[in-house]
């Protein structure tokens, strides 16, 4: 599912081909049950994962959607999921990184530009929400 | 669609786990059984594609979610909302098309010849979902990829 809404996401990205680790799902976030799943249709749709930082704020990855389900609500719905999960493991804030695509998606869910960070696709936006 | 490949296949197991004979049970009718009753199948309704167009202009709400909603011109514009927000740049194309017309355009996808298909075309490439039930209030159709339903009520 990463696979297909990513490469959906962006086709043109070929830096997403040449690096397939950033399109699968680490297996212990799953096994630390840091992964919450949208289910439509009796099917996962969506996931994202939330994991804490020693920092004590939380990293966001994704969400990630079936591409059909686009537009539909399940991103932000994952989203809010994550921060009350986020907020149950304490963290005081949501960190994502998000490419130039998603930038406008995470502000409409209340994230902030904060900077840059640097990753296998090359510079990145860094954005937050605090959850205090 | 996936509910009723489910239950065909169900029935298929069962048939097929049935390895001992049913034994014979004794039967002797003093009158003759009434035939069984046989209910009619129900009717399967199909929206011809030329016939889309007029009955599906509007916009309609997601059962799913009352945030979500879509807005289809008969002349083949969709447009997505969320909360009341459209994209304008996100605007799609559809259009309504046979089976063989999607088998035609999508080799690799799976479809019934006799059935009507929405053809949504994005920035992102091309969907195709089963049209379903089709009336003044009501809209489903079923996203050949999956297999999962999606319902909309005309929006009030």
């Amino acid at each position: 599912m990463q696979r297909r809404a990513s490469l959906k996401w962006d086709a043109a990205r070929p830096e997403q081909v040449q690096h397939p680790q950033t399109l699968t799902l680490p297996a212990d976030h799953i096994a630390a049950g840091l992964v919450i799943v949208f289910e439509h249709w009796g099917e996962a749709a969506g996931f994202a994962v939330v994991v804490p930082r020693d920092d004590g704020r939380a990293d966001i990855d994704g969400p990630f959607v079936e591409p059909d389900l686009w537009r539909g609500g399940i991103g932000r719905k994952l989203v809010e999921e994550c921060a009350q999960f986020a907020m149950a493991l304490e963290a005081a804030e949501l960190v994502a990184a998000a490419s130039p695509r998603a930038e406008p998606f995470y502000a409409k869910c209340g994230f902030k530009a904060t900077g840059t960070v640097d990753t296998t696709h090359g510079p990145v936006a860094v954005m937050s929400r605090s959850l205090t | 669609m996936r509910i009723f490949l489910a239950a065909v296949s169900l029935v298929a197991l069962v048939a097929c786990g049935e390895q001992k004979p049913a034994p014979v049970a004794e039967v002797t009718p003093a009158v003759a059984a009434p035939a069984p009753v046989v209910e009619p199948s129900p009717e399967v309704r199909i929206t011809k594609p030329e016939a889309v167009p007029a009955l599906i202009a509007g916009k309609w709400v997601s059962i799913d979610d009352a945030k979500s909603s879509i807005t289809l011109t008969a002349d083949g514009k969709w447009t997505d909302n969320y909360e009341g927000e459209a994209d304008a740049n996100d605007d799609a194309a559809w259009r309504a098309i046979s089976g063989v017309e999607a088998k035609a355009a999508s080799p690799t996808d799976e479809f019934t010849p006799e059935a009507t298909y929405l053809e949504v075309k994005r920035a992102d490439g091309a969907f195709y979902y089963e049209l379903g039930d089709l009336d003044a209030e009501n809209l489903d159709m079923f996203y050949v990829g999956r297999g999962n339903r999606l319902a909309y009520t005309r929006a009030k």
